[in-house]
């Protein structure tokens, strides 16, 4: 007897404990009451699965509402991101082609001071340049093939020498004398001297000088 | 000990070499390797035991707005390039930089090397460039 009691009082309690769980306390008049609490969960009752399936909308919804202004936030966001992105790119390509013109007028005029140079004006009995290897620098130096400008540097050996060095030491240099192109790169420690070149065998070798990493 | 102009070069010498403007790279701040490219030869002073400021007094005396760099003689021939004495009627130090002893002309490697060991003492002075690649870098560092 007492212990038939003991077992009441306990499985009112479980009934309690499961009724606050599911938070349907409120309801326990309708037919809720007459839920078999020793039933096993997977066959929950269709009217309670309604009623948590309802609960967990309602708060479900809000968090729902929050989550698609977030993402209509951050479409807008990516988008002001990417026309930033334009623009900046958009003025790195007008810095660079400014750069390059502003270095070809420099190169320009560093190319015409040479004409000005006299007989050993290197201090070692050099010869002045002649008017065509000045022009035919001044040629290379205006051509619209040439996308990147050089350092220009006159040498003691008649010819011109244009320079080009990156931060990672990857160097070329490229000499124009009167009668041949001609140049000496050391790419990632390897040297190698172009002899006698022509001048779009030049243009390519400072492409491919720059497309690299 | 005086200094004997036709002895045979030392390792142990210093060769001084006057730079040119024009042979000075502003944007880097160095020579380039365009300075060790002559038709003859490169010329160079021998220091034949003078200190250092009566070696670039002498060298620079008649050159106006040139630069002075040294070269350790030894350092030279491990590029492999040939030293000659090379006295003239003006100048009992002169001396060359040759690629060998049968040919003059310095290799483009071996002149680009030179270019990077040689140590400068006095920059050369070219206002005009300066203040163009001064102005060229300047504009570089707003990228």
């Amino acid at each position: 007897m007492i212990n038939n009691t003991m077992e009441n009082v306990e499985i009112k309690n479980q009934r309690n404990y499961f009724s606050e769980l599911l938070g349907i306390q409120q309801y326990s008049s309708g037919s809720v009451s007459s839920f078999d609490f020793n039933f096993p969960v997977t066959s929950i009752p269709i009217n309670v699965e309604q009623l948590i399936k309802s609960e967990i909308k309602k708060q479900i919804t809000p968090i729902k509402e929050t989550q698609n202004a977030l993402v209509d936030q951050f479409a807008e966001i990516s988008l002001e991101h990417e026309t930033i992105k334009d623009e900046i790119n958009n003025l790195r390509k007008i810095y660079s082609e400014n750069y390059q013109l502003k270095k070809k007028l420099n190169n320009i005029n560093t190319i015409l001071s040479f004409k000005k140079f006299e007989t050993n004006w290197n201090g070692n009995g050099a010869e002045p340049f002649s008017e065509n290897i000045i022009e035919k620098a001044f040629a290379f130096t205006n051509s619209q093939s040439l996308k990147f400008q050089p350092n220009v540097f006159p040498t003691g050996r008649q010819s011109i020498q244009f320079e080009y060095e990156k931060s990672n030491e990857n160097y070329l240099e490229i000499e124009i004398f009167e009668d041949k192109y001609s140049a000496y790169s050391e790419i990632d420690n390897k040297e190698t001297e172009y002899e006698s070149i022509s001048f779009n065998e030049t243009i390519k070798l400072i492409d491919e000088f720059y497309s690299r990493i | 000990m005086s200094f004997i102009p036709e002895s045979e070069i030392q390792d142990s010498e210093i060769l001084y070499r006057a730079i040119h403007p024009s042979f000075w790279n502003y944007e880097e701040d160095r020579p380039t390797s365009a300075l060790f490219k002559d038709r003859k030869g490169v010329s160079v002073d021998r220091d034949g035991d003078r200190s250092e400021d009566d070696a670039v007094n002498f060298l620079l005396n008649s050159r106006q707005n040139f630069g002075a760099g040294n070269l350790n003689a030894g350092q030279t021939r491990n590029i492999g390039t040939y030293l000659k004495p090379d006295k003239t009627p003006e100048n009992d130090f002169h001396a060359l930089i040759l690629e060998s002893e049968s040919k003059v002309q310095l290799s483009n490697s071996k002149a680009k090397k030179l270019s990077r060991v040689v140590t400068i003492i006095n920059p050369p002075f070219n206002e005009e460039v300066q203040s163009t690649y001064a102005n060229a870098s300047l504009w570089e560092k707003t990228k």
